[in-house]
This record gives structure tokens, sequence and C-alpha cells, in this order.
């Protein structure tokens, strides 16, 4: 039995650390464990405190442990303002029984000693002011009555944990729970005896007896089963008592807690039963799911769209009526788009899992829907709901909200403080807007639909089923037991608790707006921005690891002097964790907007350096920063810097340079700054930090090198919004979290601009709806070539794109665009069936051979006023075709390389052609098909067959057709295909280096001039470059031109002497020719000038 | 020691060995010592420069063998210098102006009235007119066939123009007027046979008659191919046999291999490598016209005849693209990506009636 229930504690446990955003995570933490960790998860807690995850943070936590109260206060802040706080939270916090009470008061002495954190402490007091602001506000506040006098109890609560946990240190499994069905008992009993009485009264009277039972517990040490069980079914019945008696107290609600909560329990008993089981499962059935599945990944290959697309609405709900849902989508639903749907349940408020767990509590199942999500589903005991019933759910929001008088929206958003306020006041009327949470709670909590008249009818029914349903389990089910148990007591430590939350907000605001709150009055104006502009490291967004940039850079910085001296070797580029030690500079680099020179700022103030900064709006050419600069870092002209200059930037001992967007030192205000300060960077005996934007630039090629390289990314998503959560919570504004969401991503995590927007937003948040908002905010960001491509084709993207944002895309780099969008469609996968795939891809070349059309004409014509026709066809339409997503890696278009070899080989058919032209009659292109592989053979193979005697038949090829020696090689290149051997290999080298000497002593005459080898490339570049200017090619062609009939003729002449009388016409012609021509070029200019 | 198809190309009008009508009714043209443009056209391979020769030789004496090459210099409108290779003698003057690809026309201009405007000098012995022949005339651009207009008839007294094109169907309309369009027909297979024989003889060879056949076939009736081919039966194996192998040109296998890869398997990836190979032919400066025709003559043996139409209308759809825009290689993949999207429709039907 031990074993088993062991088993049920610690996936939970483990759970619970992992994921604390549950709600019904409610399961009590096991002692061990929890006095184990302890420790660390205080320490964990306080980093993730520090970076700003505030909401994944419950109350539980809490009590778990003084260290996490505090930075549970700290964090809980904005959040609980908007976000529930569940009862289940409050209730399931287990440990608050085994808690004692003797130690109290010693602890409320040192309340504020126990928080090392001055800030915490000055927080604290200035807690009580900022609260009674906040109760005011209409919106939020309601228990402000509640709080002073249940002030003390707060201290309690916060105290009770930790001499709890010090007094179980290391009590084996089977005593506590022996010790905790003890307390149930005599729980029970107390409860009946006392129900009349002051709740809080009640519930401490229980501690104490816990307390007490609990050191009994440890002194008996004895467990048996029989014992046990007689313990809880003594605890059921109690239960029962405490049920009834309190219904005749109409305290209906806490009842109802009470009861789904237990119902709840139960079921959670079932589930981890059955993981239990699952956990055994065999391997022979593995693999056979192993088979099956992989079936179903076929189907699911092939599954259609939605049947009647469009065919039903999703009607419209009260905002956050799917609070506390945690949806997940199954297969193809009747009439929406998965997109559609999960959109709907994220506007009002619920979630959408991935994948089945507790934490799921419908499961919206649509045709073909996965067997292996609704069978565990079902195991899960988690509520299977289709689309009708989905909808359903929406608009019974709406009905309800009809129904009740008081306005229900503000209730839901104040959590279920105000009812639990009530009971604790012993109101005894279960208004309608009581009902009404408790009912959004059992949707979600325990999936029991019920209208919301007819809660006190079924209660009775209820308490039935809680009974059968415990006297069935009651083996394994202990430990719930025990908090469904003492949850109507803890009623009212959840009150306050509630008023704690508020609290925190509190003190959160006062440790976070510290500083700022100071110079408040004065600068009431100031824009967001500056105004919340971080004050300490600590609050910079996103920068709080042990490997952030900040503390790199306060590493850096600290030790640079040490550095200095130690004279330490260059590292290795692809050293890790190199502390850029070396490096005497550091170059921040990172979008705009995440906090580079507030970093700077921060560090160097933290550090006690003084900055002297240097940014876009100083000229800072190269005199200026040889003179005015350099003289400021070498220490022995500093006092005439302080004194002189620049009066202000007083400096110390220990200065920084900080040269802020050094990305903007070019043109001609700051030339040469780039080099100067590299100059600098190298002699200098200050630490200079450098920053910029885009770090592999080309101007920064150069600079990166002397540089310790710290990159800045952009922060998460949460990370931004936690903060700007509190920012609008300090400023009054209430902002939707998907609002915020959005605005965030619109700006591209940009923290500068989102509060902007943020501002602009507070200004008239009724003007702008959220859709305008979306629409009006998205950041233009540029984009590479590669991310376009994935655009181009991504379907996902698509949706959210117009059919302009998708040419735009094409716009990016026009003359790329369709190069790339070229090589990579055939990489992509199409979104569609199988067979389709060929014919959408023929569509999508279709478009690009279209596109090419296209292109031709703009370019030929100048009439870049097709280029949008050229984007539909050349991307958008490629992109339509082809939507999916790219599977491979986006390759850069190989059309480039691919052309110019081509015209390289071109090139070198054109020289043989021409050199071959009075022998041959063919065009070019039959050089390439027919001439080049029979004539290169005829020249080779007598070299590879006869050896040395070979030479002068090949030569006479050669000089029948008046090839160079150069042209031999053109010829094999031309003529080799790939997969070919090159027959060039295989005459043996000294062959080949004899036939070279004796071509080049028997050189015959040439019919033409074989400078032109030259020339004809150079003509060829120009060819190639022909939309390029040529400016800069005609001064060297012009003298090229001037030396032109020189070098020709002597080429010749030369050649004329070393001719051989052996042959035969071709001599004579070249006799003649020299003259002729020159004649022939003489009187081609004169013409030319007559005209 | 020139390669056979050099070494043994006839000179004179009567020694041609085919089409002997034609070149009779040349002779004749010639002797009334005066003629109008020609423009010679034929495919390649069917001996249009030979005759042209044999004309020139007919009309000013064996002067005109006296060949030099020399390079003339031009300057665009947009002040970039050109210059281009010419082949002259004192007679006439050749060209090939798509040699500068899109300036040919500034080349046209200049050369030609350069030319034209110049008289000769003794016009006792000699004709009164040069002669200038333009290559590859069906590749010039509209512009540059625009500017030969004018000047054909501006300057005829002092020069006539023979024009050599594959087919006139790019030349324009106003210049094919002009002009005595001279029609070479590619020699039929045993026409060519007979040259091999021919040349074989004065080679000193024995020739199979099935082997000179099979040479012919191969060719594709193309002269200049079938001799080169033969020499190179020669070098392989001597004495022919008759069923010796026949090498076939490495850009044809080449072709045949894309055809089969592509015949082979229908699919993106496949597609993706044929590109590749399709790359591999352009650098090797096949032009894409042949790849295409050579592509679809190898595809269309797989078809039946419904599909064959179709095949044959979707190669002529996208050859016509791809002589309108700039990139060749788009217009194959495309044609490629159709014929297999068809192909595999096709065979997934007939695969369906089988079953």
């Amino acid at each position: 039995m031990s074993k088993d229930i062991r088993s049920f504690f610690k996936p939970k446990n483990s759970q619970k650390a992992k994921v604390e955003e549950d709600d019904d995570d409610i399961i009590p933490e096991s002692p061990d464990v929890q006095i184990r960790n302890k420790k660390k998860e205080s320490r964990k807690k306080r980093v993730l405190c520090d970076s700003d995850e505030e909401e994944i943070f419950d109350s539980k936590k809490k009590k778990s442990s003084k260290d996490s109260m505090k930075s549970g206060t700290k964090n809980k802040s904005p959040h609980n303002n908007l976000k529930e706080v569940k009862a289940a939270d409050l209730f399931g916090s287990g440990p608050i029984k085994r808690t004692e009470p003797l130690v109290k008061k010693e602890k409320k002495k040192t309340e504020t000693g126990i928080h090392s954190d001055d800030d915490f402490e000055k927080s604290l007091l200035e807690l009580d002011a900022v609260e009674e602001l906040a109760c005011n506000s209409i919106e939020k506040q309601p228990p402000v009555n509640v709080k002073s006098p249940n002030s003390k109890e707060k201290d309690v609560l916060t105290k009770k944990d930790t001499p709890s946990k010090k007094s179980k240190v290391s009590p084996k499994l089977k005593e506590d729970i022996k010790s905790k069905t003890d307390d149930f008992s005599s729980k029970s009993h107390t409860n009946k005896s006392k129900v009349n009485e002051n709740k809080r009264k009640f519930a401490e009277f229980i501690e104490e007896k816990i307390d007490s039972n609990l050191v009994k517990a440890n002194e008996e040490n004895t467990s048996k089963k029989k014992k046990l069980d007689d313990n809880i079914k003594d605890k059921n019945n109690g239960i029962i008592n405490i049920v009834k008696k309190e219904a005749d107290l109409d305290d209906s609600n806490a009842i109802d807690n009470s009861l789904n909560e237990s119902i709840h329990e139960n079921k959670k008993k079932k589930r981890s039963n059955k993981s239990l089981n699952e956990s055994t499962l065999t391997d022979e059935e593995r693999h056979e799911r192993k088979s099956y599945s992989a079936a179903l990944y076929q189907k699911y290959l092939n599954r259609s769209g939605p049947k009647h697309l469009g065919a039903k609405e999703i009607p419209k709900g009260s905002p956050d009526c799917l609070k506390d849902c945690a949806f997940l989508l199954t297969g193809v639903l009747d009439s929406f788009e998965r997109e559609e749907i999960t959109e709907a349940i994220v506007k009002y408020g619920g979630c959408i899992k991935n994948a089945i767990s507790k934490k799921v509590t419908h499961v919206l199942a649509g045709e073909d829907a996965g067997p292996a999500k609704m069978s565990k589903a079902q195991e899960l005991g988690i509520k299977i709901i289709n689309e009708n019933e989905f909808l359903q759910i929406i608009r019974d929001s709406v009905n309800k909200k009809t129904n009740a008088t008081e306005n229900i929206t503000k209730e839901v958003k104040i959590e279920k403080t105000p009812s639990k306020k009530d009971k604790s006041k012993g109101l005894h009327n279960t208004d309608k807007s009581d009902n009404k949470i408790l009912k959004g709670k059992n949707i979600s909590g325990i999936k029991v639909e019920k209208s919301s008249s007819d809660i006190p009818n079924k209660k009775s029914d209820k308490v039935k089923q809680t009974k059968s349903n415990h006297e069935q389990n009651i083996k394994s089910k202990s430990p719930y037991e025990i908090k469904n148990e003492t949850n109507p007591k803890s009623d009212n430590i959840e009150d306050v608790k509630s008023k704690e939350d508020i609290k925190t907000n509190n003190i959160n605001n006062g440790t976070k707006s510290e500083s700022c709150e100071s110079i408040e009055p004065a600068t009431s104006t100031l824009m967001w921005v500056d105004k919340y502009k971080p004050q300490t490291l600590k609050q910079i967004i996103g920068q709080h690891g042990e490997a952030s940039n900040v503390k790199k850079l306060c590493n850096w910085l600290t030790k640079w002097y040490i550095n200095r001296k130690a004279k330490l070797p260059k590292p290795s580029p692809w050293a890790k964790n190199d502390d850029g030690g070396y490096y005497k500079a550091a170059l921040l680099s990172g979008p705009p907007g995440v906090g580079k020179t507030t970093t700077v700022s921060l560090v160097c103030k933290e550090l006690g350096f003084d900055m002297v900064e240097f940014n876009a709006s100083d000229t800072r050419s190269k005199t200026l920063i040889k003179e005015q600069i350099s003289e400021l870092l070498t220490t022995t002209s500093l006092s005439g810097f302080a004194k002189g200059v620049t009066g202000k930037q007083a400096v110390t001992k220990k200065h920084v340079l900080v040269m802020d967007e050094v990305d903007g030192m070019a043109g001609n205000e700051d030339r040469g700054g780039l080099q100067e300060l590299i100059g600098l960077i190298k002699a200098t005996s200050v630490p200079i930090i450098c920053m910029c934007n885009d770090r592999n630039s080309q101007k920064m090629r150069s600079l990166v090198n002397y540089c310790y390289d710290l990159r800045f990314s952009k922060p998460r998503v949460d990370q931004i919004k936690s903060a700007m959560m509190s920012i609008c919570f300090k400023e009054g504004v209430k902002v939707p979290p998907e609002l915020l969401n959005q605005l965030i991503v619109a700006a591209n995590q940009d923290i500068r601009q989102t509060m902007h927007l943020l501002a602009v937003w507070a200004a008239h948040p009724s003007q702008t709806s959220s859709g305008a908002q979306k629409q009006h905010t998205v950041k233009d960001v540029r984009l590479g070539p590669w991310e376009v491509v994935r655009k181009v084709f991504s379907e996902e993207e698509h949706k959210s794109m117009s059919l302009n944002d998708r040419s735009d895309l094409f716009f990016y780099d026009y003359s790329l665009a369709p190069l790339f969008v070229q090589e990579n469609y055939l990489q992509v996968t199409p979104h569609c069936p199988k067979k389709e795939i060929l014919d959408r891809v023929s569509r999508a070349a279709d478009c690009i051979s279209l596109g090419d059309l296209v292109d031709a004409r703009i370019r030929t014509n100048q009439s870049w006023g097709l280029l949008p026709t050229q984007a539909m066809y050349s991307s958008v339409m490629v992109g339509q075709e082809m939507r999916g997503h790219v599977a491979g890696q986006i390759q850069f278009p190989g059309w480039l390389g691919r052309n110019s070899r081509a015209t390289k080989t071109r090139r070198l058919c054109q020289q043989i052609h021409a050199h071959t032209r009075l022998s041959t009659s063919g065009s070019k292109s039959s050089i390439f098909l027919d001439y080049c592989t029979h004539l290169r053979d005829a020249i080779v193979n007598p070299l590879i067959k006869d050896r040395g005697d070979g030479i002068a038949k090949s030569l006479e090829v050669m000089e029948a057709y008046h090839l160079l020696r150069e042209d031999l090689d053109s010829l094999t290149e031309l003529s080799l295909w790939p997969g070919q051997r090159n027959p060039m290999l295989l005459i043996d080298s000294k062959v080949k280096a004899a036939m070279t000497r004796t071509y080049n002593k028997s050189a015959t005459a040439l019919p033409y001039a074989p400078g032109n080898i030259k020339k004809g490339r150079a003509k060829e570049d120009n060819e190639l470059g022909e939309f390029n200017e040529i400016d800069d090619l005609d001064e060297d062609q012009a003298d090229e031109d001037a030396d032109d009939s020189d070098p020709e003729n002597d080429a010749l002449i030369k050649k004329k002497k070393t001719e051989k009388p052996s042959s035969s016409k071709e001599k004579s012609n070249s006799k003649e020719k020299p003259s002729t021509s020159k004649e022939k070029a003489g009187t081609s200019k004169e013409k030319k000038k007559k005209k | 020691m020139s390669l056979w198809v050099d070494k043994h190309r006839p000179k004179d009008l009567m020694k041609l060995d085919y089409h002997k009508e034609q070149a009779g009714r040349l002779k004749n043209l010639v002797q009334q010592s005066d003629f109008p443009h020609l423009l010679v056209y034929g495919p390649s391979g069917a001996g249009k420069k030979t005759r042209i020769m044999c004309l020139l030789r007919e009309l000013y004496g064996s002067g005109v063998e006296r060949l030099r090459q020399e390079t003339m210099n031009f300057t665009t409108p947009s002040n970039k210098k050109i210059e281009i290779m010419t082949v002259s003698s004192n007679y006439h003057i050749e060209v090939n102006p798509t040699d500068v690809g899109i300036h040919d026309r500034v080349v046209i201009m200049d050369l030609v009235k350069n030319v034209a405007q110049t008289h000769q000098i003794d016009s006792s012995g000699q004709r009164e007119f040069k002669v200038v022949i333009l290559n590859e005339v069906d590749d010039l651009t509209k512009d540059a066939q625009h500017a030969l207009r004018r000047t054909m008839e501006k300057y005829v007294a002092t020069c006539r123009l023979i024009l050599i094109a594959n087919s006139i169907s790019r030349v324009i309309p106003a210049i094919r007027s002009r002009c005595l369009t001279i029609r070479v027909p590619a020699p039929t297979e045993n026409e060519i046979a007979s040259v091999l024989h021919v040349v074989c003889k004065k080679e000193g060879l024995n020739l199979p008659s099935e082997l000179a056949m099979r040479i012919a076939k191969c060719s594709g009736r193309n002269l200049r191919r079938a001799l080169l081919m033969c020499e190179a039966c020669k070098v392989q194996q001597y004495p022919f046999t008759s069923d010796q192998k026949v090498p076939e040109p490495d850009w044809q296998l080449f072709i045949k291999e894309t055809a089969s890869m592509i015949l082979s398997e229908q699919s993106p990836k496949k597609l993706g490598e044929v590109r590749q190979k399709l790359y591999e032919l352009i650098i090797h400066g096949v032009p894409p016209d042949v790849v295409f025709s050579g592509l679809l003559c190898e595809l269309v043996k797989n078809c039946d005849m419904a599909m064959k139409c179709q095949v044959a209308s979707h190669a002529a759809t996208y050859e016509h693209r791809m002589r309108l825009g700039n990139k060749a290689i788009f217009h194959l993949e495309a044609f490629v990506a159709k014929f297999m999207a068809i192909y595999k429709k096709f065979m997934e039907e007939s695969l369906g009636d089988v079953f």
C-alpha cells in the first residue's frame, strides 16, 4: 500500500515543480521531497522572479517556503489583477494543515527582518498607500475591508510552513499518512463541534491539533492498513457530517466548493491510478501501438479539410468565458478550420494544449480524431465534446451573463475574492453572481455542466456521490481526502491569501518602480520609455542569466585592468566561455530596442565607471578621434581634457569610452573614423565599448576582430510581456493580454517600440480595436532573401498575408527573388494530396517561365512598370501553387554560377571559332556540337598513341586549324562531360612538355593577331556587364586601342621570322596582311573622321 | 593536316556532290556578272557556306581564297567600344554580327556602310561591287535587322549582301522580300553516304556501304557531322567493319540520359536532378532549342498518339517562351515539369485500367 501511495506522490511532485501554472493541481507535496528541495527551490525561485517570468507563479508556492513567499509577493503583481486566482489553488495547498502555530510569534517579530531585500522592505512600507489607491479603483479591489482584520493572519500564514517542515524532518511516508489520517478523525470531530464558530479560529485550532497529532505519530511509529481504513471511514463520515451541518448554515458556497473539490480529487485519483497502470505497459503493447500509429499517420496525411467550412459561426460569448478551460483539438472539425477554433478559444480566455494531459479539461474532437488522444482522454476522464457542444459552451456564457444582474465581467475578473469574502463575513445569501462563478468553476474543474439555478438542488445529490466515491476508493485515497476535508476550512486562509495577492501586487509595484516614483511627480509628462527606464541591472529585460550579456560585460569590465597586465593570448574564435580577457574593447551588437545602451550605462554605473559617450550625433571623423578621444584615453592628458574642451564630462580615474552606434560611422563626416577607432583600441588604456546593430555588416568587418563579441538577441515575448504588464499596472492602464501579445509581436520584440505602442494605445484605448491595432502597428522589418523565400512558400504565413503583402515579398529584392524562388520551389512540400503534387509543380514551373518572359520584357524595354506583374508570376503564384513548407535548406540560386560558367564556355568557343574560321565553315554552335570533340581527338590521340613521335602529327593539326596552345586546353574543357575522363591526363607529362616546347619553337604564322586573346576577354567582360557602367573600361580600352597596331604587327613580324618555309598559301596571306590591315584600319578611321 | 570535312571541301560549283541543279542555277546567276542580295538558308551541315564560297570563286576567281582575319572596332551610341573579328579577301568581307551580342546593330550599320561606301579602286578587271557575308542572320536582334533594311537598298550599287541563316522564320519579312532566297536543304542519307564513299576513296580507304548508311542515319542528315563521325570511326577501328559502333556525339548521349531520367521517375526530387543535367547541357553550349528538340524526340517515344500531340504542343509553347525570355533553363524546366505531370497522370490511368 505504502508503495502505491508513494507512487502517486512522486510524479505529482515533479510535475508541480515544473508546471506551476496549472490550476487544478492540488496534490500536496510529499514532505520528503519538499524538505530536500527546500533550499534549492527557493533559490531557483529567486532566479525566476528575476527573469520576470511572473505568470508562472502560483499562489501555492508562497506557502511552501519563506523565500518563495518573498519572491512570490514580488512577482505576483499585475497578473493577479487580471487573472483569476482559483479557489482550488488555495484549497489545495496541503502544507497548511501541517503547520505549527507555536512558532507564530517568533516569526512575527522578524516580519521585516526576513526580507533581506531592502527594496522589499521599502515597498512594504509603501504598500498600504498604494493598496488603498488600488482598492479604490473601481475595477479591482472590493475586499478592502477584509484587509485589516486579517492582516495578522497573513503573517501567520506566511510563516507557517517553515516550522511545519522542520518538524517533519524525514518522517517515513507511512507514518506521515498515518498521522494525517489521525488528523482527520480529530479534525472531523472538531468540525462537528465548532461548526458555528468563526472559521479562522477553527482553522487555527485544527492546525494545533495537527501538530500534536504529528508528534504523536512520530512517536508511535505504527501503521496498519486496517487502522488506516477505519480512519478514513471516520473521516468520510466526518465530511458528510460537516457537509450537512454547514448546509444547515446555508453556507452553500463553501460546501459546493468542497464538493467540487472532492469530486475532482476522486477523478484525479482515478487518473493517477491509470497512469500507474500505464507505466507498466508491456513492450508488445507498445510495439503494437507503434505499427498502429504508423497506419494512422498515413491516414492523417490524406485527411481532408473541414467539410462544411464556414457553415457555422462562432457565437459571441462573454469575454473570458473559457477561462480555466484547456482544450485539446483533435481530428478535423466539421465546419471550422483548426486555426479559427484556436483563435476563438484564445479570445475567450481558454488555452490550447498540444498533448493530452491532466490539465486538459476538454477534448474537442472532430472527424478522424486521433484514437490515441481519444482513448487517453477517456482514461483520464476528460470530457470529450464535439463542435456543437463547444459552441454551446460559448453561447451559454452569454445567457448566463444576461441572467446575472450584477456585472459579471467584473466579478469574474476579480477572481473569487468577493465570494469568499462574503462567506467569511457570514453572509448567507447565495446571490446569483456567486452561483455564476461557481458554475464556471464546475464547467472547468469537474466538467459537470449545471445551469445556474439548480446548484442548490444538486448539492444533495452530490453529497451522495462523493460519499460513494469515497467508499469505493477508500484504500488509496487518504492524502487527497485530507485535503478535501480541510478545504472548507481553508476558506479563511484563502481570504487572507487573496488579500495578500493584492499586497504583493503593490509590493511589486513598489520595487519595480521604486526609483521612478520618486521622480514621477516632476516627470509625469515623460515618455514611458524614459519614465520606466531600468534603474538597476536587475531590471533589464531578458538579461538575468549567468551567461547573459550583462554578466559578461560586468566581468569583462571588472577584470579589464587585471587582464591588461596579464597579457592573455588571443583566444580562438570558436572558443566557448570566452570572457574576452584578451580584448581591449567590447562590441555589443543586436537589433534596436533590446537594451544595449541601457545595459552599458547601467553596468558602468554599477561598477563605478564614468561613461564618456560618443554617438552618431557627434562627429567622429579621423581627426576628431585622433585629437580629442585619444587624448582622453591616454592617462597623461586626462586632466587637460577634464578641465578643457568638454567640461561636463568630468573624467575620473575609472572611465569607459562608449562609442554608440558605430555602424553609423560612415559617410564624409566620419571618414576614416573606424580605422582610427581600431588604432585607438590597440593603444587604449581604458576600456572601450562599441555598439552596433548589425555585426555582420561590411563596415564592421574590420572592427569585430578587435572586440569582445557580445550579441544581444531579442527577448522573448513573455519576458517583455511581464514587464509591460507591470508598467501598465503602474499607469493604471488595463491592456488585454492578447492585445499586448500582438503589440509585442508587431514591434518585433523591440522593447522600446512596444512601449511606444502601448503609450499610444493607452491614450486612446477605445478608438483602436484590437483588430485595427494589429494592422496598424506591424513593424516593417527588412528580410533577407532566405527568409523571404521561406515566407513565400509557407502556408502558415499566407494566412495572415494579403495579396499585396505577398507580392511585397518579391520586392525585398526583385532581381534575386525570382532566382531564389526558382531554385527552391522544388524543395517545398506542398500541403496537398500526393497525386496533386506534380500538377502543382508543373503549374508553378509554368508561372516561373511566364515570369521570365515579363522579366525579359522589363530588361529589354526598361519597362519597370511591369515589375508587379513579374512579382505575381515569379513569386506570388508560385508560392500559391506550392504553399506548404520548405522541407530542406534554402539554397542560393545556382543559376548565377551556372550562367557565368556558360558564358565562359561561350567565350572559349567564340575564340576557337575565330581562330579556326579560315579552315572551317560552321557557325559557333557547330563548334560546340560537332567539331570540338573530334578536333581534340585529332590532336590528342597521336600524343597518346605514338607519344613523342605523335607530336609532329598533332602539331600539324593545330597548325592547319590555326590553334594556339591555349586553345587545346579550351577544347578539352569544352568537350569534357561529367563522368568522362579527361584525355589530357592520359598524355604522358613528358610528352606534353615536349609538345609544348616544340610548339613554341616551331610557332607558325597565324592569320590573326595572337594578342587578341586578351582583348577578346576584355570584350567579353564588357559584354557581360551590359547593364553595368562602362565608363571605367573606356580609358583602358582607349589605351589598348592606341597600342593596338604596334604589338599586333610586332607579333606578326616576329612570327614571320621564325616561320617555316613549308607552309603554303597561309604564308602568303600573312605576308600581305600587315600592310593591308593597316591600310584598312587607316582608311576606315579616315572615313569616320570625314563623317 | 586538316580533318576530312575541311580537307575535301569542294571549291568549285560544278564539283559539288549534291543539289547539282541548284549549283547550275547559281552558276548561271553569276555568269550574268550581277546578282541580287542573297538569303541562303538551310539546316546546319547542309553546305550553305561551301556553296557561297564556290559562288564567290566563280565570281572573282581564286583571289577570294586568299583570306585574312582582322579585327574591327566600333563604338556604340552608349560610348562602348566593341570589336569584332572579320574574315576578308580583297573582294569580300565576312562577319558574324551576333558575336557582339546585343550590339550587333552597330556592327551592321557601321561595317556595311563602310564597305558599301567604298568604291573599288581599280574597277577595270574587277566587279563593281564587293560582297558582304553576314552569318547567323536569324539570331540578329530586331533592331539590327531593321538597320539592315535601308542599307540594303541604298548601297545596292556598290555591295551585295549574302545573308546566311538556319531558318528564315526569324528573319523579318522586310529583309526576306529584298533578297533572293536560296534554300539549301539537308542532303538525303543516300547523298551523305555517297559523299562518304567519295571521301574514303580519296583517302584510300574502303568503306562498307552499310556503315556509310548507318553513319548517315546517325548524323541526322548533317554532312559535317557525318564526315567527322566517319573519321572518328576510322580512328577507332580500321579496316572498317559493317557492324562497327558509330560514336554518337556526347551531348546527344547526355540528352538521352536526361530523357530516360525523366521517364524513370516523376517527382519533384527527380525534377531537381534533371535541372542539374539541363544546366550541364547549357554550360556545354548546347543551344537550348537543340535540347528541346532532343528531349522531345526521346520523350515522345514512350507516349501514345494523343499524348504525343499534347507533349509536342507543350514543347513548342515552352520553346517559344524560351525565345522570348532570358533564362532558357526556366522554360526547359517548366517543360520537363509539365511532361512529368502529364506522363504520371497517363501512367496512373493506364495502370488503373489494368487493374
